[in-house]
């Protein structure tokens, strides 16, 4: 099977349901993965969602799969991000100053002023997965400023994911990506701008720094 | 009407217009808290989803409305508002449009006027009456952000761009 597209973004996809698979048995990855019948079906979705450059109209694409059924939201929640953490991304802001993280929370209730404040402002790329699940389920509107507030790669480090998460409120349900989200500021040395208070007490009991909007 | 916001911490107690008190005691189950409400009678309350477990509070929250019956209050928080009695019964039940799963975005907004109560939270705009009727329940954007109260209509912005009210004598939306 040939998992290459124009940008490279199956085989992201690939690594990352290989990551997420391992993460959840417990265990480092060692080998290649193994893309065999279990992942076919992730892999067409993801093909169905590559444009040629990777990011045309994801979010709305993304969008009308989830509110017709198609897509397997929870399971794919955090695979879609290419290497340049393009998909979904726009123009980045200029700042002078140090980079904020916005959770996604925040990007709905407060990316547009983050924007016109003119910070350097980012998301990570789970973000625009979460936020094409509540448009697909009719919980908000796709934010206009999530367009406008660049997507990056999420973390790879599973550590790290593992530790925000064990801070977290055990068995809640968003704990996957506030993980992923918690752990991408800490690597890019972002300061997190989050209104969950303990994610924001993870993230800066683990050395990042994480603030209220 | 009135209504007090119960910050689950500690020990909190629920005092009914008829004098009658009753201790408050909040558990974590699973991703749900469970809500025990002790009567000095002895009778024991146990009430699901009751309370407001938003992640943007460190501790859970619950408002308490009270409304004509001095029996009576509602207590509103998480994704069931439960009316319930100083004789430590369930009244009445009124499920919001709040999911579990989505506590990152809870947010609460509670209003009391003479006669109504009008609630705004993430998910829709209840209004109830002094006797717990529910006038007007209806559904909104997460995004749809409260700017201002009038006498007779609720203000919102969607995504900070897009102008509707909500009207508080027919509970119609109407946008500008």
């Amino acid at each position: 099977m040939d998992l290459k597209s124009a940008d490279g973004s199956v085989n992201w996809l690939a690594q990352y349901y290989w990551l997420l698979l391992h993460e959840n048995q417990g265990s480092s990855p060692t080998t290649t993965p193994d893309l065999t019948s279990a992942e076919t079906p992730l892999i067409q979705i993801a093909q169905n969602f590559t444009t040629s450059d990777g990011s045309l109209g994801f979010q709305q694409q993304l969008a009308n799969s989830v509110a017709e059924g198609s897509l397997a939201i929870d399971l794919l929640s955090t695979l879609f991000v290419n290497p340049s953490g393009g998909l979904g991304a726009g123009p980045t802001v200029a700042s002078g100053g140090r980079e904020l993280l916005l959770d996604t929370n925040a990007v709905i209730s407060n990316g547009r002023t983050f924007l016109g404040a003119g910070e350097s402002v980012v998301k990570a790329g789970v973000s625009d997965i979460e936020l094409a699940n509540l448009v697909g389920k009719g919980r908000i509107s796709m934010p206009s400023a999530a367009d406008k507030i660049s997507s990056v790669a999420n973390s790879l480090n599973v550590d790290l994911r593992i530790n925000v998460r064990a801070l977290l409120n055990q068995g809640a349900v968003g704990n996957f990506a506030d993980g992923i989200i918690g752990a991408t500021a800490i690597e890019r040395g972002s300061i997190l701008v989050t209104n969950d208070f303990r994610l924001l007490n993870a993230v800066n009991k683990l050395g990042g720094s994480a603030i209220r909007p | 009407m009135k209504y007090r916001e119960l910050i689950l911490r500690g020990k909190q107690s629920l005092q009914f217009q008829d004098g009658t008190l009753a201790k408050l005691d909040v558990q974590p189950v699973g991703d749900d808290y469970i809500l025990r409400i002790y009567f000095e009678s002895g009778t024991v309350l146990t009430l699901f989803q009751a309370v407001d477990i938003s992640e943007r509070s460190e501790d859970p929250i619950l408002y308490a409305i009270e409304g004509q019956s001095v029996d009576l209050v509602l207590l509103l928080g998480g994704r069931e508002a439960y009316c319930i009695s100083s004789e430590a019964t369930i009244v009445a039940k009124i499920t919001l449009f709040r999911k579990m799963g989505e506590e990152e975005y809870w947010t609460t907004i509670v209003v009391s006027q003479d006669t109504v109560t009008i609630v705004i939270y993430e998910g829709g705009i209840l209004l109830i009456d002094s006797l717990f009727r529910v006038r007007f329940h209806e559904k909104k954007l997460f995004n749809d952000r409260l700017v201002a109260i009038e006498k007779d209509r609720l203000r919102f912005v969607r995504d900070d761009s897009l102008e509707w009210d909500f009207s508080l004598t027919d509970g119609t939306a109407s946008f500008r």
